[in-house]
């Protein structure tokens, strides 16, 4: 379990490395003068010259890496150009939203996926199987911004059962924040179903092959204690990693997502900073949702390793 | 000394506009007299939630927006597109057009209690004139010598030349009145935690979700404001932001695409503003490289473009033709230019004849979908003639700098104007700037009579005799053609039936202080 820890640091630290460059670079490497953009219809010359002094435009790339690198370390991401304030404060002040929304997306998401999956496998070839086979192929092929607009077209235009923007935090009631976050999360949490029921159903049909499931039938175990005791947790491993790595993937919908509903998360954050040309905040929000998506493969990783303790013995010979 | 005052005081402003809605509702029907009505909240859906609102870092017209209603600036733009004394009572000019002597209204206050007066005045003018501060506004700020108080209530601006659009730089970012307290006490904290003079107060500001301002009860003009209360909600997807305003979620939405607008246009319950606008869209030409060295091919690329096609079209019929850098909201200097070249393929291919060599030429353009379009459309027009054109889609960031360092052939770009003449004109066809980089003489363009034209003009108060000038000005550049105009700026508001009171101005700008619901 150490060893494999330790692993996982070391190959973590290298993939920070690299994202630190990348993310970097991908502003640096920008074609355009920072300092010409920021001054715009103000700029002269000599202006121009201060300020690439000021931001350290005129030293050479590398320099300008180690330097912005350091004040990484030391959790400095750097200034808003328009606004001063301080780039991390500005993710962390809207990282809740998107985190609600991540999670919302994953349970709803799973409490769908699950009992269909378990069901699906256990009746194997039935008109529910078929029903959920040609559900999951449509809902897989339509991307998450179609569903998100034929929502908004039903329930908020049409029915005007639900709001199409205007987020309500925690805050200000559980009722009104549930109430903004229902059409953004089904939007989301549809295209996860069908991956997390597909993957969920072939795994829970191999394992119902099994002998100790033979066992437990023989043994005149109800249906759904089987099912959900015996069966569920030996055909969860691969469900668990891909619930990880959706994590990440979630990051990038909840992009196109908050951008739909006027959600003030991270995602919009990061394409307002893209309009708005406040490249530290674009560079910022890279990084750090790189980072997290890094640390919850790590964390996912672990998890997987205590689900299945074969995995610990396989590593310790 | 040339003395004036302001026109027509706001409630009385508001009493003609209600008396002319009554009138106008008469005639189709016994209206009943409209009272305005006290209360309600009115939400607002624009395109952008701004990093800050604060005058020195204004330049988008999303943040020019949101900075109304909490803050006013001492002169204000009116229906005609003239500026006219706001925060400012009435105002005197020197003869030589230099000296501006402005007198404030008594009793303003900012919403921290600090008063308006000269010594705020002066406060505001030396943050915004520091290069520290890195104002927006500095280029409009560079010929101001000095600003001293003369009394409590006088403040006296000397200016290095003659320069008779100074009123309407005060009513941009330059003229608009931060508590000198609140800035003293926090420089960047005011960003984000405005306090202004205006007709609302600040309340919050949820990024990314809502702007929020609830009524100043001690607000100077008489009566105002009607609502309790305005809710900006910046919502960059554009789906979103009409869906939001369909769904009954919003009451207006400033600045919607045309598309749109021509929809809401056709339903009975929504009303569509469509103020004149000063600005205008144009194909931008480099005159220091071939092929557009050379009159006549510039004007053979005025002539092959059917603008009328494009603006039924691409347009849907929303903005008018323009042939001028002034727009129709500028009622004092617009004038239809009646030498300005019309469409004319067959005239095109002849000049393009004359010229003698085959011409082909890069176009730049801003990488959106309805730009693209548009740059298409042209692709086509000017193929059609015998002219080969590549496209050269870039972000709307790389543009502005490609357009100021003047790295261009051909670029289709916009100036949103001002309503001023010598600011739509100056700084872009001024030979002074013809080889200056960065400036926004983004051509070469050089005419010494245009240079003098713009020299009398920025000298010239009398409408009458400028109205005459900048006509003449217009007329050179339709032969010259530095640009080939396409169309002028027009933005629209679309509002629900029950949005009562609001001024339309050619700045496209909703002034919140009038509006009442019903």
């Amino acid at each position: 379990m150490l060893s494999r820890l330790l692993w996982g640091i070391a190959g973590v630290t290298a993939t920070l490395l690299a994202v630190s460059v990348v993310s970097f670079l991908l502003v640096a490497l920008l074609p355009g003068d920072l300092a010409l953009l920021i001054l715009a219809d103000a700029a002269t010359p000599e202006r121009v010259a201060n300020l690439r002094a000021q931001l350290g435009l005129d030293q050479p790339l590398a320099v300008r890496y180690l330097w912005w690198l350091g004040n990484v370390l030391s959790g400095d991401l750097g200034r808003g150009i328009h606004s001063g304030q301080p780039t991390l404060d500005v993710i962390l002040s809207r990282l809740p939203v998107t985190l609600e929304l991540i999670l919302l997306t994953q349970v709803v998401a799973l409490g769908v996926a699950i009992p269909l999956g378990i069901w699906s496998a256990y009746r194997r070839g039935s008109s529910i199987d078929t029903a959920t086979l040609i559900g999951s192929l449509c809902l897989l092929s339509t991307p998450a911004f179609v569903i998100g607009l034929v929502l908004i077209y039903l329930f908020a235009l049409n029915l005007q059962w639900l709001p199409a923007t205007g987020f309500v935090s925690l805050g200000e009631g559980l009722g009104g924040n549930l109430q903004s976050m229902v059409l953004p999360v089904v939007s989301l949490a549809l295209i996860e179903v069908p991956v997390y029921l597909r993957l969920l159903r072939s795994e829970m049909i191999g394992t119902l092959q099994q002998n100790f499931i033979a066992l437990a039938r023989g043994m005149g175990l109800p249906t759904w204690r089987i099912l959900v005791e015996n069966a569920l947790r030996p055909s969860s491993l691969n469900l668990i990693t891909v619930v990880g790595i959706n994590m990440g993937r979630l990051m990038g919908g909840a992009i196109i997502v908050e951008q739909m509903f006027a959600l003030p998360g991270v995602g919009q954050l990061l394409v307002e900073s893209i309009y708005q040309q406040e490249y530290l905040m674009t560079q910022g929000i890279v990084l750090f949702v790189a980072t997290m998506f890094i640390a919850i493969n790590l964390i996912t990783d672990l998890v997987y390793a205590l689900v299945d303790p074969r995995l610990q013995r396989g590593r310790e010979h | 000394m040339t003395s004036f005052r302001s026109g027509a005081k706001a409630p009385r402003l508001i009493a003609m506009l209600a008396a002319a809605a009554v009138l106008a509702g008469a005639l189709v029907a016994p209206a009943l007299a409209q009272e305005p009505k006290r209360g309600g909240t009115l939400t607002v859906g624009l395109a952008q939630d701004p990093p800050i609102v604060d005058p020195i870092r204004t330049g988008s017209f999303t943040e020019r927006q949101f900075a109304v209603g909490i803050y006013e600036s001492l002169f204000d733009i009116n229906a005609k597109g003239e500026a006219v004394p706001f925060l400012a009572e009435s105002f005197t000019v020197s003869d030589d057009v230099k000296t501006y002597r402005v007198k404030l209204h008594a009793n303003v206050k900012f919403h921290d209690g600090t008063p308006l007066d000269a010594a705020a005045v002066v406060a505001n003018l030396d943050r915004t004139r520091n290069p520290a501060n890195g104002c927006r506004c500095l280029s409009f700020l560079q010929d101001v010598v000095d600003v001293k108080e003369i009394d409590p209530l006088t403040v006296e601006f000397v200016l290095k030349s003659a320069n008779a659009a100074f009123p309407t730089i005060l009513a941009d970012a330059p003229g608009i009145m931060v508590s000198p307290t609140a800035f003293k006490a926090d420089p960047k904290g005011i960003g984000t935690n405005p306090v202004g003079t205006g007709p609302f107060k600040f309340v919050e500001w949820i990024r990314g979700s809502r702007f929020v301002m609830t009524r100043n009860t001690d607000y100077w003009r008489p009566g105002l404001p009607y609502l309790d209360q305005v809710i900006l909600r910046g919502i960059q997807n554009t789906e979103t932001l009409q869906a939001a305003f369909l769904s009954g979620q919003t009451d207006i939405i400033i600045q919607p695409s045309f598309q749109f607008v021509a929809q809401m246009k056709k339903d009975k319950k929504y009303v569509v503003l469509q103020p004149g606008g000063f600005g205008y869209d144009g194909v931008y030409m480099n005159l220091q490289e071939p092929p557009f060295d050379d009159q006549r091919v510039r004007q053979a690329i005025a002539q092959s473009m059917d603008r009328e096609l494009l603006r039924k079209t691409l347009m849907f019929g929303i903005p008018q033709l323009g042939d001028s850098p002034f727009g129709p909201g500028m009622t004092a200097v617009f004038q239809s230019v009646p030498n300005y070249p019309k469409y004319d393929p067959a005239k095109a291919k002849e000049l393009l004849a004359a010229y003698g060599k085959p011409v082909s030429f890069t176009l730049q353009y801003n990488n959106s979908p309805s730009t693209q379009r548009l740059a298409q459309s042209l692709q086509e027009m000017w193929g059609k003639v015998g002219m080969k054109v590549d496209l050269q889609p870039v972000d709307q960031n790389r543009i502005v700098q490609n357009m100021s360092s003047k790295q261009f052939v051909a670029s289709l770009y916009r100036f949103t104007g001002r309503a001023d003449p010598h600011i739509n004109t100056y700084a872009f066809f001024h030979s002074q700037f013809a080889d200056v980089t960065p400036s926004s003489n983004y051509g070469h363009y050089k005419n010494p009579r245009i240079d003098e034209l713009l020299n009398k003009g920025v000298a010239t108060v009398d409408p009458a005799k400028r109205k005459e000038i900048y006509g003449e000005v217009s007329k050179i550049l339709a032969e010259d053609l530095p640009y080939a105009y396409l169309f002028y700026v027009a933005d629209s508001i679309v509002m629900t039936r029950r949005v009562k009171g609001l001024a339309e101005v050619p700045d496209g700008l909703v002034r919140f202080g009038s509006i009442w619901l019903q």
